[in-house]
């Protein structure tokens, strides 16, 4: 009764039908993927699925909900996140959340496109890519207009272009900030994958279960058919699935594949996330004019600089509700959010535990991962650029006992961990083709962070997002392909 | 920190002059326009070399590179410009500024600037793409003959462009030529994207260029504004903005008036060599230099001890049955929520104990059209399957519905919010005045507003006819709905108003105590007064909850349910049971008969004393077409009645033992007669439209369909008619209150605005009690 506000279909039926396409999981990936192929395929007779092993949690992502503050936020994510980290030390920081709408439910919406620099080494040309970005953007709601007229921004970003930091912008965002449509499609600001879904469904109806786990992925001479899932009360039922996508996250999708004995040498390896270093500063509300607004500054990597850093804040109001108070305080508080590349490396990598296995019978995953020289040099690097950021831009930056002013957070803890699946031309090197194919293995996708061969050092959600796109856009075009022959 | 800086070729064509004169008034930048005569773009490598040495031997540097690009007429060739822009660029990497500036190009005289809108448009987003790809900023000069002339037109271009690579130079003296008051008509318009300032002044009626100040420009006033705006970056001083006229003298007594106006005003300017250090490195593909500090240590892991699980903070029945409350509120509907509201709002840190209980589970957390996950098609689907329809047992009230969860019916309701009609009111035990200032406060937290669909062309005609034709008090509807934009961080995700925001805004004042799916069964009451109330779990564990005050707001139905099962005698409770006979139709619109632009209507006719109902119609935005169908409703008053009335059947119970109700409830003589006016002022207004087909049937919608139901504990101050006493209080029992629609003596129009305004007032009295 009380998150019955989208349609679900029961397993029993699911497992009568022939899927031509089924989605497993229902992130920013398995979201566009369903939003494109509904969108494309209109009201045919094909048939989509998409399974979700989390249960419903959020109508919608999290700041949207009135009753939210950030500090409320923060503390419902924790709750709900699985610490995956605590059983892996290399990679302290992972968590995952299992949910309808995945980790997009907790996001901040910050969505810039990767340096063109990375496409170089990928499969996918720039052309292509922009392409994409260019839709993903359309749908997502993306522009830089979240910041504009906030002064904090405004003179800051003067302030750094003066210096002749001219890459530094306003960050893009995913948000719609339109008044409020009364009677249309909502007034929820930032998006999430849930939107994905809501998009699809006035497209065509689809099919949806919630709890329910995918175990294994059944390919018969080379080519899919169906996925066998485990009810929460682990009743098995075979989906049958001319098509399966998996967007299960950079854990589970190898995990799955892994644990289905499917073959590929660099299945689970190059695992990456940024090196994720914060600090923290402050700045004198009398160097502003009203209003004082929000901050949210992005300076991107460049050709010799390979990490991005971003100024946010002032204190806990980036967001917050129309009624909530922002207290005038004297002195404001500047967070640098900065990521730093950290190269794919084939010893990286998600493998599966022989000794340990979850309610569901799957053995758990184990985490290899460590910075190389080079990634530790650009962390250092990091260090150095925000002392010289926050000189041009007048921020003092202070210590308190216990609290260093800048500081590195456990690997795994930004949600960027991507890489376990990634694309490429090489088998022995990459686990999917360009399109997003398990190499040899007809009708097996993967659109998920875990596809990406080299992450730069950008937030991923919306280089996913376009590249689930263009996933989405390759299986139909295969379909039609099939129809014909 | 001001740095100023000189166009000298205003002082002499050669730049060892310049750097002389300049150097003199402790100025070290240029804006390179023209060495020699000659433009710069125009200067050869060679050239180009010897300036930068020479420059660099005496420490100064280049502010801009003042290009000739976007002085060309608007309908010559752009090719050529595009050439210009690679020189351009070139020489701000070799020279270490990010500056170029560049002008919004001729229009053809006599001809109107907007005709070439889209070709300006299209030339200096080439341009912008370019300088985001080349990591440079242009620096759009207002100028007069060009496009970007005036405030309105320049903001044009640098909104429409919308990028941090193109920035605004702003020259007072250009608009004044352009008849425009630089800082009265053009400053607060593009404020925003100022990065730089040419400075010259000039008398307005005879055009001639004097000091900064002397002139008509609003130096002052600029000076000002960028001294308040806390600007830091470049002032030019350009005493003559004409290129190849050098005035070495003039442009002392230029540079000497702008730094006697800075003193004066306390604007500071960094008079020496500035620190041009890290400036200079622009050239590089990033200003930030490859700088190593020391591995940053590992960060502090916070592990907070408290989590939260919900989208709302709850708290566990066994612990809310632990505490002593000084208020507790049972209902989380609108009545409820404006109660909690108000007390927490008020009472903030003074350390009392707020509890609130809700029969229903959480179910949305916002209103249902503010998700987007849901079309309007799946959103009915959701609001039926948590409807339950009360009327199926109750065949005089067959309409009947509730909602159970957390915001009760404000997360589905229409959100239209008139006030019931003073001659109405004064029927009430409170005063109209005293009623107004509630209604104010009500209309101001829920955000009631007509804005909504005042700007519809549809809605103004339909008004001019309604006018026209004597319905001279239709109106747009007044709806709780939040249309400001999202800005500045404050985000305005919850659009249409419901009871989940008073909660919401109560946490942000102090924490409450909030337990779901806990149903009040019983009141106790001892010697007179309030103690407690028993609450029971959906797995039948029960609970006492001491309290000191109780607010019930639990909806018609349950309020004087809870009441009579708790043997609360009253002889008006359960009594008086209210609701409008509602009428409605739906009528189709013909399309053809609207413009193009529909944008949203919603009317309203109020109830008056001679037509003693409301009208009530609107259309939301629909696909396209040929008919289109109207939601209209009419509203007509129902006589108070001593036998329409719930009570308890002896027969039947719910699963917590607690008997459910029964319905009698028909319309009077006085009634019908109300129906067959409403009828009638409805055909009326249908014909005034002009824009119906047809004659769309009206017809008798059944009662308790409209949500409207109410009276059942209403107020007065003879307790045998009444229920409660003027402030919301069960007559005879002190600390036990109602705020919800069963307290209200009369209908007149949808009754949730009157229910908040009266819960806030006895919140208000309560406060005033505990006192």
């Amino acid at each position: 009764m009380r998150n019955n506000w989208i349609p679900s279909t029961p397993l029993e039926q699911m497992a009568n039908t022939e899927y031509d396409v089924l989605i497993i999981g229902t992130g920013a990936g398995g979201g566009a993927v369903t939003w494109r192929i509904c969108e494309q395929w209109g009201k045919n007779e094909k048939k989509v699925g998409v399974v979700e092993s989390g249960d419903f949690l959020l109508p919608t992502q999290a700041a949207n909900i009135p009753t939210m503050n950030s500090e409320r936020m923060n503390k419902l994510h924790e709750y709900v996140s699985k610490p995956l980290g605590r059983f892996n030390p290399e990679f302290q920081g992972a968590k995952q959340v299992f949910a309808f709408g995945g980790r997009t439910l907790f996001w901040n919406a910050i969505t810039p496109r990767l340096n063109q620099l990375e496409f170089r080494q990928w499969p996918v040309t720039v052309q292509e890519m922009e392409a994409y970005y260019t839709i993903a953007e359309r749908i997502m709601n993306v522009s830089r207009e979240y910041t504009k007229g906030s002064q904090m921004t405004e003179i800051l970003l003067n302030r750094l272009q003066w210096k002749g930091i001219t890459e530094a912008a306003s960050a893009p965002i995913a948000a719609e900030l339109g008044p409020g449509i009364y009677g249309q499609e909502g007034s929820d600001v930032f998006f999430g994958a849930i939107d994905f879904f809501a998009n699809a469904l006035n497209h065509r109806p689809f099919d949806l279960t919630v709890k329910t786990r995918a175990v294994q992925v059944l390919v018969e001479s080379g080519e899919v058919v169906g996925v066998k899932v485990l009810s929460s009360e682990k009743k098995p039922y075979i989906l049958k699935a001319k098509t399966v996508v998996l967007s299960a996250s950079t854990f589970e999708t190898p995990r799955l594949l892994l644990h289905s004995g499917i073959k590929g040498k660099a299945i689970g390896h190059y695992l990456m996330n940024h090196s994720f270093v914060l600090a923290t500063g402050t700045m004198s509300r009398e160097e502003f004019p009203e209003p004082l607004g929000t901050l949210s500054i992005l300076i991107p990597s460049t050709s010799d600089r390979h990490y991005q850093i971003q100024l946010r804040g002032p204190n806990g109001y980036f967001w917050y509700q129309p009624y909530q108070t922002k207290p005038f305080l004297k002195e404001l508080e500047i967070n640098f959010v900065c990521s730093g590349e950290v190269d794919p490396r084939f010893e990286n990598k998600v493998t599966l535990d022989p000794y340990k296995t979850d309610e569901f019978g799957v053995p758990e995953v184990q985490i290899h991962f460590s910075y190389s020289k080079k990634d530790q040099a650009i962390i250092r690097e990091i260090a150095g650029a925000i002392e010289q950021i926050s000189s041009f831009c007048g921020i003092s930056m202070h210590s308190k006992p216990g609290q260093p002013s800048i500081c590195l957070m456990p690997p795994g803890d930004q949600n960027h961990d991507s890489g376990t699946c990634r694309m490429g031309k090489d088998p022995s090197t990459s686990a999917v083709n360009k399109y997003g194919q398990i190499h040899g293995v007809k009708g097996l996708y993967v659109a998920d962070n875990s596809v990406i061969p080299s992450i730069g050092s950008a937030n991923l959600t919306l280089t996913t997002v376009a590249l689930a796109i263009r996933t989405a856009d390759y299986i139909i075009h295969q379909d039609q392909e099939r129809a014909f022959t | 920190m001001i740095t100023l800086t000189a166009f000298g070729d205003e002082i002499s064509p050669d730049l060892e002059i310049q750097m002389d004169t300049l150097a003199s008034e402790g100025i070290y930048y240029i804006d390179l326009r023209g060495v020699g005569g000659k433009n710069v773009l125009q200067l050869n490598d060679e050239v180009v070399a010897e300036v930068k040495k020479r420059l660099d031997a005496r420490g100064f540097r280049i502010s801009s590179i003042a290009s000739p690009i976007g002085i060309i007429p608007i309908t010559d060739d752009f090719t050529p410009q595009l050439n210009d822009m690679r020189r351009a660029i070139y020489l701000a990497k070799y020279f270490g500024t990010p500056y170029i500036r560049i002008r919004s190009f001729i229009i053809p005289q006599g001809e109107y600037p907007l005709k070439y809108r889209d070709e300006v448009l299209r030339r200096i987003k080439d341009l912008t793409h370019i300088a985001e790809h080349e990591s440079v900023i242009l620096l759009l000069e207002n100028d007069t003959t060009m496009y970007g002339d005036t405030g309105e037109r320049t903001l044009d271009i640098l909104q429409s462009i919308n990028s941090t690579n193109l920035r605004f130079a702003f020259d007072p003296v250009n608009f004044l030529r352009s008849s425009v008051l630089p800082m009265t008509h053009a400053y607060p318009l593009v404020e925003p994207y100022i990065s730089y300032i040419h400075l010259k002044d000039a008398q307005i009626d005879t055009g001639k260029v004097v000091p900064p100040g002397k002139g008509d420009a609003e130096i002052v006033k600029l000076l000002t504004s960028l001294k308040e705006k806390r600007y830091s970056g470049f002032i030019s001083i350009e005493p003559k903005g004409m290129p190849g006229i050098a005035d070495r003298d003039f442009f002392l007594v230029a540079a000497k008036a702008l730094k006697t106006l800075l003193n004066k005003m306390g604007l500071k300017w960094d008079k020496n060599n500035p620190d041009l250090d890290t400036y200079s490195k622009f050239s590089t593909s990033s200003a930030i230099k490859p700088k190593q500090a020391s591995f940053p240590p590992a960060c502090p892991q916070v592990i907070s001890p408290e989590t939260v699980d919900s989208w709302i903070p709850l708290t566990p029945l066994e612990k809310m049955a632990q505490t002593d409350y000084d208020v507790l509120v049972i209902g989380s509907g609108a009545g409820g929520g404006a109660a909690l509201w108000r007390l927490c709002d008020q009472w903030r840190n003074k350390g009392k104990r707020v509890g609130m209980i809700e029969a229903g589970d959480l179910l949305l957390p916002t209103h249902v059209e503010n998700l987007g996950l849901f079309s309007r098609e799946r959103a009915l689907q959701y609001i039926s399957s948590i409807t339950r329809p009360l009327g199926k047992r109750l065949p005089e009230f067959s309409g009947a519905k509730q909602v159970f969860g957390l915001g009760g019916r404000t997360i589905q309701w229409a959100a239209a919010c008139p006030r019931i009609p003073s001659y109405l009111i004064s029927q009430w035990p409170i005063p109209l005045k005293e009623m107004n200032i509630y209604y104010k406060i009500a209309e101001q937290v829920m955000n009631v507003n007509k804005t909504f669909s005042k700007s519809s062309l549809p809605t103004r005609i339909i008004l001019n006819r309604l006018w026209a034709n004597g319905f001279y008090k239709a109106t747009s509807i007044p709806f709780a709905v939040d249309i400001t934009p999202t800005k500045y961080g404050v985000i305005h995700s919850n659009a249409v108003f419901s009871s989940i925001l008073f909660l919401a805004e109560a946490l942000n004042y102090r924490p409450f105590d909030l337990a779901v799916n806990a149903r009040a069964v019983q009141l106790l009451i001892e010697k007179g007064k309030t103690a407690g109330v028993k609450v029971v779990s959906p797995d039948l564990k029960s609970y006492w909850i001491k309290a000191k005050t109780i607010v019930l707001s639990a909806s018609t139905f349950e309020t004087p349910r809870l009441l009579l099962h708790s043997e609360i005698s009253g002889p008006a409770i359960g009594h008086f049971l209210i609701d409008h006979s509602a009428l409605a139709a739906n009528p189709i619109i013909n399309r053809k008969l609207l413009p193009e632009d529909l944008g949203r209507i919603g009317i309203l006719i109020p109830n008056t004393k001679d037509n003693p109902y409301q009208i009530e119609f609107g259309m939301l935005e629909k696909p396209l077409q040929d008919e289109l169908e109207m939601i209209f409703h009419g509203y007509g008053n129902v006589e108070p009645r001593f036998e329409n009335m719930i009570f308890l059947d002896p027969y039947e119970r719910d699963k917590y033992g607690v008997p459910k109700i029964q319905v009698h409830f028909n319309f009077s003589n006085r009634d019908r007669v109300v129906i067959q006016q409403l009828a009638a002022g409805m055909e009326r207004v249908l014909t005034s439209l002009g824009i119906i087909d047809g004659q769309p049937k009206i017809y008798l919608r059944a009662p308790g369909d409209d949500n409207h139901e109410s009276g059942t504990c209403r107020m007065g101050n003879d307790p045998y008619t009444s229920a409660v006493n003027k402030f919301g209080q069960i007559h005879g029992i002190s600390g036990l209150y109602v705020a919800d629609n069963s307290i209200l003596p009369t209908l007149g129009a949808n009754p949730t605005l009157t229910t908040v305004a009266l819960a806030i007032r006895t919140a208000d009295y309560i406060i005033h009690q505990n006192k």
